[in-house]
């Protein structure tokens, strides 16, 4: 019986003949179309409520091609540009990651630190929609003709002064504009967890590799902050529908606890253990999180040392390892 | 952007929270302390007003915001100083409902200087409709802890020589487990805390799944592999001298640095000691537990022994509501002594040989027994 989100039918599933599609053309050779597609048949954290709106968004019938773009329409107007995207809502309650209060009850200590990276590279548009001639930062991209590429690193690499007066206006300008503009979801782990690479030689690249970010055409440029998980308002697990049509990331076990949300998959494939990975909206940001994640920004060069499939394989050894046979899987 | 609320009292409340987010901050604060006395549109529903206003906040990221502006409002409430300063005509719904408020959000940067004062004038006291007042303000405390000025409280709390808030020793043990985290840690004094709670527990029929949800609070607080946990949770057994029945609530075979290095009840440790000669390298929760690097086939035995009591302790607790630590060292016992008989299939050929090994239940967790006996054969 063809499962679909963990979950076995009785009958024939509305996706079953698209992801069959992407499976059998594609299973074996490293594409991520069919990698996707395992994650579907496997993501068992996805709720039938959100399913039920994933198949209402891509009516019928569904081709493996019209399945992709179906998806990928369907993150874009539910998660990512959304105000109150679907990972926030009451269908996904099971993914609710619980916060301690004064009260009693399990969740996690709100004074633990959350991290994660700010690619400042993607940030173009946003810096340039900021610049204005007044903008005591971001003038010098009033003129559209200036190289971003340029204009970014000379920010990055200026003195520390400077640079922690960059990274506050950026801040400030996220924090305005994510009022007016939704960009869903971020993405972070526990700080803990992510120390060990913040001094890796290899830098931004290793931290990039670390929380498994699909690699970028060019090199970014990253910023680490570091806040409260009390800040966040509401966290929440991961699943494949807040992840966009991406093969890198990657279902974390059935039975492993809500709280200790997904698993980063780590694009070197050296870890010992995978990352917890957390999602929650865009919230503000203020200069401390930056500074007391020891004012880093660095380049991340996007070159992996493993190929995707390699990547992946090794990661579900490293599940099956760290969290018994029952995180092994019938296909990768 | 123009919000559509349901037109049901869900809406209708919705409405009028993301209204009062939208007022001046005199304007809030007036509003607020309406509702809290259970005014306006807070009147009338089966809660008290500070549920109602939980109730009704936005989620996701909205969430943090509104938090932080009722955090606002509160503190400001709070440094009128409503415990000597009569604000209201119903200063005990108000107060309740002001604390509990408080309890259920995090933003100790505004809201834990005034509670702290609140606690030092001692002045608060109370009840509202048999609700201590003081209660309330245990928990509006434990939520907010900016710093760990509180420990020695909880700890008294814990010992029960707390003399001004009420609580039990598990109240201590949750205030401890809301101090501020170190470097990401749970406090140093959560070890004590919890052999603190245990001991209050001894003579709950209860206390094993009691404690266990107290333990699971941890480590639900502080997110780690189960690998490390179990570790740690021995360390801290054995720092704090937690009560050997709470044997019974851990894993009782960790595995420390590598897969052979591991802990395991002092009677396996016996008899792999006497059956394969290995030493132990360490004796940890007065005796109870051993740690012992094991290789070929004390470990293979070791894991024998470990995984088929680990698979009928989680067939016991799915089958039956029984729970008690008494079960779990009947189960141990049997799991044990199945292991040393000629018919158990994983049963090692040395521990055939050694006709004159002895059989030892798990003693160690019966109160009154010696540690000194446990690793005398």
């Amino acid at each position: 019986m063809f499962q679909i989100f963990g979950r076995a039918y009785p009958g024939v599933h509305p996706l079953a003949h698209a992801l069959r599609a992407l499976l059998e053309r594609h299973a074996g050779n490293g594409n991520e179309d069919a990698t996707v597609a395992f994650n579907i048949v496997d993501d068992h954290r996805v709720p039938p409520s959100r399913e039920d709106l994933l198949l209402n968004s891509l009516g019928a019938p569904i081709g493996g091609a019209t399945l992709k773009q179906g998806f990928t329409d369907f993150f874009k107007s539910n998660i990512r540009g959304s105000r109150t995207p679907d990972f926030i809502l009451a269908v996904n309650a099971p993914n609710r990651v619980p916060i301690r209060s004064g009260f009693e009850g399990d969740g996690l200590q709100p004074g633990l630190s959350l991290v994660r990276l700010l690619n400042l590279t993607g940030l173009e548009r946003v810096y340039r929609n900021y610049a204005l001639p007044a903008s005591e930062e971001f003038h010098g991209l009033v003129n559209p003709t200036v190289d971003f590429t340029v204009w970014l690193r000379d920010k990055c690499q200026a003195g520390d002064a400077e640079l922690e007066q960059f990274i506050t206006a950026t801040l400030s300008m996220l924090n305005t504009d994510r009022k007016k503009h939704a960009y869903q979801p971020v993405w972070a782990t526990l700080w803990d967890e992510f120390k060990p690479y913040l001094d890796h030689p290899d830098g931004a690249t290793r931290w990039r590799q670390a929380l498994g970010l699909k690699p970028d055409s060019h090199p970014c440029w990253y910023a680490v902050l570091k806040y409260p998980v009390g800040e966040v308002g509401d966290l929440f697990r991961p699943t494949q529908l807040d992840a966009d049509w991406s093969g890198y990331h990657h279902p974390s076990p059935a039975g492993v606890p809500v709280w200790r949300g997904g698993c980063t998959m780590d694009c070197r494939g050296e870890s010992d253990r995978p990352l917890s990975e957390y999602v929650h909206q865009q919230i503000d940001h203020k200069p401390e999180h930056w500074t007391l994640a020891g004012g880093r920004v660095k380049l991340a060069l996007m070159e992996d040392p493993l190929g995707f499939q390699a990547l992946r394989r090794r990661h579900h050894d490293l599940l099956v390892d760290h969290f018994g046979e029952a995180a092994r899987r019938w296909r990768l | 952007m123009t919000v559509e609320y349901p037109d049901n009292p869900g809406g209708w409340a919705r409405r009028a929270v993301d209204r009062w987010l939208g007022l001046a901050p005199a304007e809030r604060e007036a509003q607020l302390v309406r509702w809290l006395q259970n005014y306006d549109e807070a009147a009338s529903w089966g809660d008290e007003p500070y549920r109602w206003i939980l109730d009704s906040l936005p989620p996701g990221a909205a969430l943090a915001d509104a938090q932080s502006a009722l955090a606002e409002v509160i503190g400001a409430v709070l440094a009128r100083h409503p415990d000597v300063e009569p604000l209201s005509a119903h200063r005990e719904q108000l107060l309740y409902n002001l604390l509990q408020l408080a309890a259920a959000i995090h933003r100790p940067g505004r809201l834990w200087p005034p509670l702290l004062e609140m606690l030092n004038r001692r002045k608060l006291g109370g009840d509202f409709f048999g609700s201590d007042l003081l209660v309330s303000l245990r928990a509006a405390l434990i939520g907010n802890q900016g710093d760990d000025q509180l420990k020695e409280l909880w700890l008294r709390m814990g010992r029960k020589q707390e003399d001004f808030l009420p609580g039990t020793p598990v109240h201590g043990y949750y205030g401890v487990l809301m101090l501020p985290p170190a470097n990401e840690e749970p406090s140093p004094v959560v070890a004590e805390s919890l052999a603190l709670a245990a001991k209050d527990l001894k003579s709950d029929r209860n206390r094993r799944p009691r404690f266990m949800e107290l333990v699971r609070s941890l480590q639900t607080a502080f997110p780690r592999d189960n690998i490390q946990w179990d570790r740690d949770l021995i360390f801290m057994a054995d720092a704090a001298g937690w009560p050997r029945w709470a044997c019974s609530c851990v894993n009782m075979f960790p595995r420390f640095t590598d897969r052979s290095d591991v802990g395991m009840p002092a009677p396996v440790a016996q008899a792999i000691r006497s059956a394969f000669g290995v030493q132990i390298d360490q004796e940890l929760w007065s005796g109870c537990l051993a740690r012992m690097t094991l290789r070929g086939e004390a470990l293979v035995y070791y894991e024998r022994v470990r995984d088929e009591f680990t698979g009928n302790l989680a067939r016991m607790q799915k089958q039956t509501e029984y729970r008690s630590d008494h079960a779990w060292v009947g189960l141990f016992d049997m799991t044990f002594k199945r292991s040393l008989n000629p018919q158990w299939s994983v049963r090692p050929s040395q521990i055939e040989s050694s006709a004159s090994f002895p059989c030892p239940t798990l003693r160690p967790l019966n109160l009154g027994y010696s540690p000194a006996d446990q690793f005398t054969h």
